[in-house]
């Protein structure tokens, strides 16, 4: 036994009230058990396990006990011996309760015909004494030293099963109180061994709040019972995380219920998933939300770029070379083409491959010019200056360059150097098959654009090779993510 | 664009509520060689192609006030006038397949007047 803390009655008493142990559900069947253990190991009429509160006892297992305690499950303190287990914190012999001091005035004697007592103290896993495990007889006798040892090594496992109810009844508290949503259920599979639906197993209280579907609506019931809509989103989730074991998050717009909810589901053993699940339909209307707003700016964006467009080419009417005013205007096509790349993504982000794309195609040269290279996701800022720059490049191609005439191609390809906040990005563009060029004596806006390189602070490189022109830029790749 | 010269001289209808965008359009599409009839609406649109029948193209706008946007517009002319090209601009980046009617061609603001061009011309060899 190890030392008994010396507790407070009323902290042992809130700490028995936590434990679950006056509650009669629970384990209760396991603790009848070792009474029915007790019983015949030392041939008596009476074993009880005791749970003594403030006011009473409460048998958390019992057997032998004459009606009406037997159905009651508890006795006031006045029928207890037990209780003087709990007082001294040490096994309670009694051989003849008639004659001995502390119990002889004991309505138990009476009522329930108590006359040899044997008991011995039962602790929570945190140390408070709780109450005892007791064997009974009717009739006087003499305990032994080994009957005593019996009953207390017993003791060990009704701790023992106690602290596993307290456990499980944590955990079960915890799923039940929780705000999430919680379910286990049950696979259902066609002659193919095909996953064609589900049958909830077990529903927390939140599931109901969440859904709004009745526990008693919902165990035992199908999904396809129960909100058909759900099938078409769901099924193919589960039968993800049942096929590869693997978590999975998925939220799913439930037209019946009108929600979103995202499921967080995994896999249990005996094809079974659990999982747990939040509304988040005021998240998702946000996005919505969201996306609307950001579809109508892209829309008044686009539409000021065009009247930018109408002012453009109202004013450069009398402009006589015609050549700069067509200029300008692919610039801003240009600009509007990147936009609309970084709208896809709500303005986060457009991939390397796709801007530059869409410069060559404004162009009309794409078929002619071989784009490769990593997956790179640009910032909005270097995804805008790229597509003008390689926008420039191309449209200098076309008049001088190597697409200039009817055989010259172009190479874009690009790596990244170097590791984590060093990591850098090196494009090269590269002409061939083009005519003879020599290095132009002008710098126009063009060029100074070029120059300008990905992100605005230079570390670009024109060589005018005999192959033709070659460029390469370089970027540190924080700065080409940077919003 | 004296290239278009032996070109017999199509009519064009420019619907858009923006003066400033329809002024750009009616220059796009006189320097192709076209003569433009302006528009500020889509019911505009159709009492004029009631009123006339040398219209070919019709170039419209997608967002304008009146009983009907230019999809609507798009829409009838495609019923009413089945004959009559037509070319739809918007500042939406893109047009789903379905959403307009066959024969009619989309781009999407700030359009490339070049493009918008060979498009008139390419109809007008139909």
């Amino acid at each position: 036994m190890p030392n008994p803390i010396p507790i407070s009655p009323t902290s042992r008493i809130s700490a028995i009230k936590a434990s679950g142990l006056l509650s009669r559900s629970g384990s209760m069947s396991q603790f009848n058990l070792i009474t029915e253990h007790v019983r015949t190991a030392l041939s008596v009429p009476v074993a009880i396990i005791s749970i003594v509160d403030e006011d009473r006892q409460v048998f958390a297992g019992h057997c032998g006990l004459p009606s009406p305690w037997d159905s009651r499950g508890e006795t006031p303190l006045t029928h207890s011996f037990c209780q003087h287990v709990v007082e001294s914190a040490a096994p309670l012999v009694v051989n003849d309760a008639n004659s001995h001091k502390l119990v002889h005035e004991n309505h138990a004697i009476a009522d329930l015909g108590v006359v040899a007592y044997l008991g011995v103290p039962i602790s929570l896993p945190t140390g408070e004494l709780v109450g005892a495990l007791a064997a009974i007889d009717t009739k006087e006798r003499v305990w032994t030293p080994h009957e005593q040892r019996f009953l207390e090594t017993l003791a060990k496992v009704v701790e023992r099963e106690i602290a596993v109810g307290i456990s499980e009844r944590k955990y079960r508290s915890m799923f039940e109180e929780m705000q999430e949503g919680w379910y286990v259920a049950s696979a259902i599979r066609d002659a193919d061994s095909k996953l064609v639906d589900i049958r909830f197993e077990e529903i927390n209280p939140a599931f109901e709040r969440l859904t709004g579907l009745p526990p008693d609506r919902v165990v035992g019931a199908r999904l396809s019972d129960l909100v058909p809509t759900a099938m078409g989103d769901m099924i193919p989730a589960y039968d993800e995380v049942l096929t590869t074991g693997n978590t999975q998050v998925y939220a799913n717009k439930e037209v019946a219920l009108g929600r979103w909810y995202e499921n967080r589901i995994r896999k249990l053993d005996g094809d079974r998933i659990a999982s747990i699940f939040t509304d988040v339909t005021e998240r998702k209307d946000a996005e919505e939300l969201q996306g609307v707003l950001n579809k109508e700016m892209s829309h008044r964006l686009k539409n000021t770029l065009a009247m930018v467009q109408a002012i453009a080419s109202q004013t450069l009417r009398p402009v006589e070379d015609r050549h700069y005013v067509l200029a300008f205007e692919k610039r801003l096509h240009t600009l509007a083409s990147a936009h609309d790349i970084l709208f896809r993504t709500n303005w986060q982000s457009a991939s390397l491959q796709t801007v530059i794309e869409a410069s060559l195609e404004s162009v009309g040269m794409a078929e002619r010019v071989n784009v490769a290279g990593p997956a790179v996701e640009l910032g909005p800022r270097a995804a805008l200056s790229a597509s003008l720059l390689i926008h420039e490049l191309a449209t200098n191609a076309v008049k001088h360059g190597s697409l200039s005439n009817d055989t010259g191609i172009v190479t874009v390809e690009w790596v990244s150097v170097g590791q984590s906040d060093e990591e850098s990005l090196s494009l090269t563009w590269r002409e061939s098959g083009g005519p003879a060029i020599d290095e132009p004596t002008s710098k126009g806006f063009g060029s100074k654009l070029i120059r300008m390189g990905m992100v605005g602070t230079g570390g670009v490189e024109v060589r005018y090779e005999r192959t033709g022109l070659v460029v390469t830029m370089s970027g540190q790749l924080t700065h080409l993510k940077e919003q | 664009m004296g290239q278009q010269a032996s070109l017999p001289k199509l009519v064009v209808l420019v619907v858009e509520d923006e003066p400033l965008l329809r002024m750009m359009a009616v220059d796009l599409v006189e320097d192709a060689g076209f003569d433009a009839v302006e528009a500020r609406s889509a019911d505009e649109a159709v009492a004029i192609l009631e009123a006339r029948t040398d219209i070919c193209v019709v170039f419209t706008d997608v967002d304008m006030p009146g009983s009907m946007d230019g999809l609507k517009l798009a829409a009838s002319i495609r019923d009413r006038w089945p004959p009559i090209e037509i070319i739809i601009t918007s500042g939406h980046q893109s047009m789903r397949e379905d959403m307009i009617p066959a024969r009619t061609k989309f781009f999407a603001k700030p359009y490339d007047t070049l493009k918008v061009q060979d498009m008139l011309h390419q109809m007008a060899l139909h």
